[in-house]
């Protein structure tokens, strides 16, 4: 009993060790997040500042907490998913994405967008910058980038340019999913425009868009606004993914108004080069009974639910073995 | 079904029987609309549905609006005289060509004559609404007004696991000479709903349908399928789009040269005809009056509607039926 409490200590020292050996190049400052009383996913995480163009970047880190030898040798990033807070990706009072990750024996890199961050701007200039930071300090070799929600666009704007940012940031993107990520908007009763018309508050956004996920864990809608124009563009005319050499993953909520089929389904044949012939490497999929999933999910079910642990990142989980 | 309408048969060009219900409008003379309605049934099916939930029924709600409707089936439906299985004056043995070339055309002509209208207004629910589309795009077909198209998809997207299951046994079309879907609902309906509900939940929202009205439909308005009407449909699937029977025409193609109103409607979770493919006929329809929408939760409605239920659904004649005749009463 000893022994074991003793490694406990010394691993316990040694991630101290560890977060205090990274290089601070790019970082303006390093913080340990400890929360002795009550036992958070927070507890493990990492937060750092890393300076990108005229800016400061929040980016956060949590490890693994699961290893094995034959276990996933990626890390994942994420990004924040724009129309919702962070924290309901690692804390979201109901099953979350991190959480399930790190268990699974995979570390997750959470990149913050700020608010009022145009999404073509951060995912084109500002990720390939701070993945620069963040692959220094990573010993992974191979890397998944996650778009959930709207910050999956910030992520198809990044892997537009993917060969190019293999070179600059060394980081090797294998795959990429996106859970929720409208592409495009530009066709009448879609979400982007309700958004851009109706002065939603998040309580009315909730009801209507997400409804298992709790109000104060809904962005406010001035968030999404920059200088009067919508944070997000038109990543279908915009962004090619085709013969990018990253498998990609889309997944469309069957009852999802946020980012629906017909928002979705569009940048998938773009980037497939085919709606009838089944191209390896780039997957569409509608998580619902139809596909012997336990509900049909809607916009919130798939940011955060049990139902998304349970039917959905399995089998992201299971594409992403490589 | 407590419905009845005046029942007439007509008959095709190459011999077909068909049938149409006259359903006139409850408004006095002066308040009729323009043009008549003619009235299309889905696939594997017959006009009754629309006659589902009586006083709550799409035929009430289009005649308390004033319109002079006219319900048609299309052939090989069971009104019009049974179609032989091996034998008899007609078997299974059309294609879609022929709803789009032959059955259409006779309905249409026979409305027009019986109530002396130009035009007419047209409203085709999934496989009722395709074959329009096609007739309106590759045929020049001008004696249609306005046109109503409930999900009436020109493509698929990726199958789900259910309809997926049904594609893998598409080999088993070479030994039956009809897909039995009528005897197999009659048999189905006297059975507890697990036995059939994944598959029927592709068809239908089941919480947005009353179980009686389920089973009625499915004892009394689902018919069989031809072989060459089901291969057709698995061309849509395989070949990315609608194309006759011969893959010659791509009617999917010819969205382009429609230039009628036209009202697309889908149900957000709809499996048979996603919303995405109802969005890819609003891009490609080439009409400059064109409206597209969605019935889901999100856009105020009770639920996220289904295929059937955008028809036949609890409150179908409260949120989807008040909005078509809203759109045909601005046209008419």
């Amino acid at each position: 009993m000893k022994k074991r409490q003793i490694g406990f200590i010394l691993s316990l020292a040694m991630a101290g060790i560890s977060c205090q050996s990274i290089s601070t190049t790019n970082y303006t400052s390093t913080q340990v997040e400890v929360k002795a009383q009550k036992r958070t996913v927070t507890e493990n995480c990492r937060n750092f500042l890393i300076e990108a163009g005229d800016n400061t970047y929040k980016v956060s880190l949590f490890p693994r907490t699961y290893n094995t030898l034959a276990g996933p040798e990626y890390s994942l990033l994420l990004v924040s998913p724009v129309l919702f807070e962070d924290e309901v990706l690692y804390n979201s009072g109901s099953a979350s994405i991190i959480p399930w990750f790190n268990s699974r024996g995979v570390s997750v890199w959470l990149v913050r967008i700020p608010p009022q961050t145009p999404l073509e701007k951060f995912g084109r200039v500002v990720l390939p910058e701070i993945n620069v930071a963040i692959r220094k300090n990573s010993k992974d070799q191979n890397w998944v980038l996650g778009g959930i929600s709207l910050g999956g666009q910030a992520i198809a704007h990044y892997l537009n340019d993917a060969p190019k940012h293999e070179l600059t940031t060394q980081m090797r993107v294998h795959s990429a999913f996106f859970l929720g990520t409208g592409f495009d908007y530009e066709y009448p009763g879609s979400f982007g425009r309700i958004y851009a018309k109706e002065n939603m508050a998040p309580a009315e956004f909730q009801k209507r868009f997400a409804p298992g996920i709790r109000v104060e864990h809904i962005a406010a809608r001035g968030n999404l606004f920059a200088g009067g124009k919508p944070v997000w563009s038109d990543a279908l005319n915009g962004v090619n993914l085709k013969d990018k050499g990253v498998r990609v993953f889309f997944l469309a909520g069957k009852v999802d108004d946020v980012a629906p089929s017909e928002s979705i389904y569009k940048f998938y044949v773009k980037t497939a080069g085919s709606e009838v012939k089944n191209i390896p490497g780039v997957l569409f999929k509608q998580p619902g009974r139809m596909n012997r999933h336990a509900i049909n999910f809607d916009h919130g079910a798939l940011i955060a639910s049990p139902e998304l642990t349970a039917d959905v990142l399995p089998e992201i989980f299971n594409w992403l073995d490589f | 079904m407590q419905l009845h309408g005046e029942k007439h048969q007509l008959t095709t060009s190459d011999d077909w029987k068909l049938t149409i219900e006259h359903f006139p409008s409850l408004l006095d003379a002066s308040k009729k609309k323009k043009h008549p309605v003619l009235v299309c049934h889905a696939l594997g099916a017959d006009r009754n549905y629309y006659k589902a939930n009586e006083e709550n029924s799409f035929v009430r709600s289009l005649q308390r609006a004033g319109y002079d409707v006219w319900l048609m089936d299309l052939r090989g439906r069971m009104d019009a005289g049974e179609t032989g299985v091996l034998f008899g004056h007609h078997t299974y043995s059309y294609d879609m060509d022929a709803y789009i070339r032959e059955d259409l055309e006779s309905a249409i002509t026979f409305v027009l004559q019986k109530t002396g209208a130009k035009q007419l207004n047209y409203v085709g629910h999934s496989l009722g609404g395709m074959i329009m589309h096609a007739r309106l795009g590759t045929l020049k077909e001008g004696r249609v007004a306005n046109f109503v198209a409930v999900a009436a998809p020109m493509s698929f997207v990726s199958l789900s696991h259910q309809i997926f299951t049904l594609y893998r046994a598409r080999g088993l079309l070479r030994f039956i000479p009809v897909v039995p879907i009528h005897g197999g609902a009659v048999f189905a309906s006297i059975l507890p709903a697990a036995f059939y509900h994944p598959f029927t939940r592709a068809f239908v929202n089941p919480d947005n349908i009353d179980d009686a009205i389920k089973k009625q439909l499915m004892r009394a308005s689902l018919t069989n399928i031809s072989k060459k009407e089901m291969r057709q449909f698995i061309m849509l699937a395989e070949l990315g789009g609608m194309f006759s029977a011969d893959g010659s025409v791509s009617y999917r193609e010819n969205l382009k040269n429609i230039s009628v109103p036209v009202y697309l409607i889908a149900g957000r979770s709809d499996e048979l005809a996603d919303p995405a493919t109802i969005r890819d006929v609003y891009e490609r329809v080439g009409s400059r009056d064109k409206t597209l929408e969605t019935f889901s939760r999100s856009a105020g409605f009770s639920t996220d509607y289904g295929h059937i239920d955008l028809i036949a659904g609890k409150v179908a004649h409260k949120e989807v039926h008040p909005r078509i005749i809203d759109w045909l009463d601005k046209r008419n």
